[in-house]
């Protein structure tokens, strides 16, 4: 699945909100409250519902009985008692920035996402230095090739984090890695490429997959797929089949990167829970 | 319909810290070949090593305090749920997020973190016991 949300297209009113909030297990409900601006709340809502939407439509297990956990690095998983031999290694990624909350799952091999977009800086050639020591130096060339052009540096800038962050987000890592043991390259050396390539700590990856897309309002999306035997320990025991046969693995991995979905509040509820409410937008 | 308490949609708005306030010449903090130019700062720590015992521990507490509202900002969230035992990842931080709370913690108060210690960052309390450290030597 690859699901795309705008909040902007949710303007729900203090009921319609407490409703979809209470779809949510109470632990989530309760965590909503440390978020003090609204629009995260909302963004909150939206990415946990888009999450157990998933689940539902994968397994068809009654809505309040759906369980997501996380790994103590915050990863989310499903219970792997839901797994089998069909849908060995169900895994998802969300991610949102800006107005955009997004969602990207797979069945058998590792999937990671991440959105970047802008935050509003006025100086991007000064805000990029600060990244400086988590790129390695072709990395940070590339970046800086866009010349004195902000817009351009802000871009490459996106771009790079976002591949490093799928990459991440994959493998259940979280925070606390060395981003710059993820080397991101282009083999055509067009630095606006949407196919990087992974070198991790100097090894080339051709098991790795990963795909670049422009989305509306300079936002840039990052997709990652990888085999199920990189994810860390943590998440790894929440999988069903880590050694996949690379003939299964190469398969999948090389199949075009199928588009996002838009999608609304509406179809991320499930008709049954609506319970009278005909519009919760 | 669970009952649930309707949350308010009129919540107070924290401002957020503007990026550009990230100090522009801290150079190099994380390659040992260059040197950190950091603004100029009050030397703390000659003033704390001349203290008695008790205003230095009241300092300490000082700092997971301002520890605490720096990340509470960065991120967003209610101070009252920042905890010295809080895990970033419990408050949605991703790499960036935790990359810019460093940096702002690092122009906040004068010190360095080093690439190893920020990448094994994960509790608030990991992070003022760096600050504090760094402010020791």
């Amino acid at each position: 699945m690859r699901w795309l949300l705008n909040s902007r297209t949710w303007s729900p009113s203090s009921s319609q909100f407490s409703y979809c909030l209470s779809l949510l297990p109470t632990p989530q409900q309760d965590e909503i409250i440390r978020f003090v601006k609204f629009e995260d709340q909302k963004r909150y809502i939206l990415s946990r519902l888009m999450q157990q939407m998933l689940i539902h439509v994968v397994f068809n297990i009654p809505y309040k009985e759906i369980v997501i956990s996380r790994t103590k690095e915050g990863k989310p998983y499903v219970e792997p008692c839901y797994l089998n031999a069909s849908a060995p290694n169900v895994n998802f990624s969300v991610s949102h920035h800006g107005d955009y909350v997004a969602l990207a799952s797979e069945t058998l091999c590792l999937v990671g996402l991440d959105i970047m977009g802008d935050e509003g800086n006025d100086e991007p050639e000064e805000y990029i230095k600060n990244f400086r020591s988590y790129f390695t130096v072709l990395e940070w060339d590339n970046i800086n090739s866009a010349g004195q052009d902000g817009r351009q540096l802000l871009d490459q800038f996106h771009r790079y984090w976002c591949m490093k962050e799928s990459y991440i987000k994959a493998v259940g890592i979280g925070i606390g890695f060395e981003l710059r043991r993820a080397e991101f390259f282009f083999k055509d050396g067009n630095i606006w490429g949407d196919s990087p390539c992974l070198r991790l700590d100097g090894i080339e990856r051709t098991d790795w997959h990963f795909y670049l897309f422009h989305l509306r309002d300079n936002h840039w999306v990052c997709v990652s797929k990888g085999p199920p035997g990189d994810a860390i320990e943590s998440f790894k025991k929440t999988l069903h089949t880590i050694n996949v046969s690379d003939v299964s693995l190469a398969h999948v991995l090389k199949q075009k990167d199928p588009a996002f979905t838009e999608l609304t509040i509406m179809d991320i509820i499930p008709v049954a829970t609506l319970e009278g409410q005909t519009n919760l937008i | 319909m669970a009952s649930t308490s309707v949350i308010s949609a009129t919540v107070p708005q924290l401002a957020s810290p503007p990026n550009n306030a990230l100090a522009a010449n801290v150079t190099g903090r994380y390659n040992g070949l260059k040197c950190c130019q950091l603004p100029q700062r009050i030397n703390l720590r000659s003033s704390t090593k001349n203290c008695p015992s008790r205003a230095v521990r009241i300092i300490c507490q000082s700092t997971i305090q301002q520890v605490q509202d720096i990340i509470a900002t960065q991120l967003s969230v209610d101070p009252s749920t920042v905890q010295p035992e809080t895990k970033f990842s419990e408050l949605g931080a991703d790499s960036l997020d935790t990359v810019e709370i460093v940096m702002s913690l690092e122009e906040k108060f004068g010190v360095s973190i080093g690439e190893q210690d920020a990448e094994n960052i994960s509790s608030v309390k990991q992070v003022a016991d760096l600050i504090e450290k760094q402010r020791s030597i």
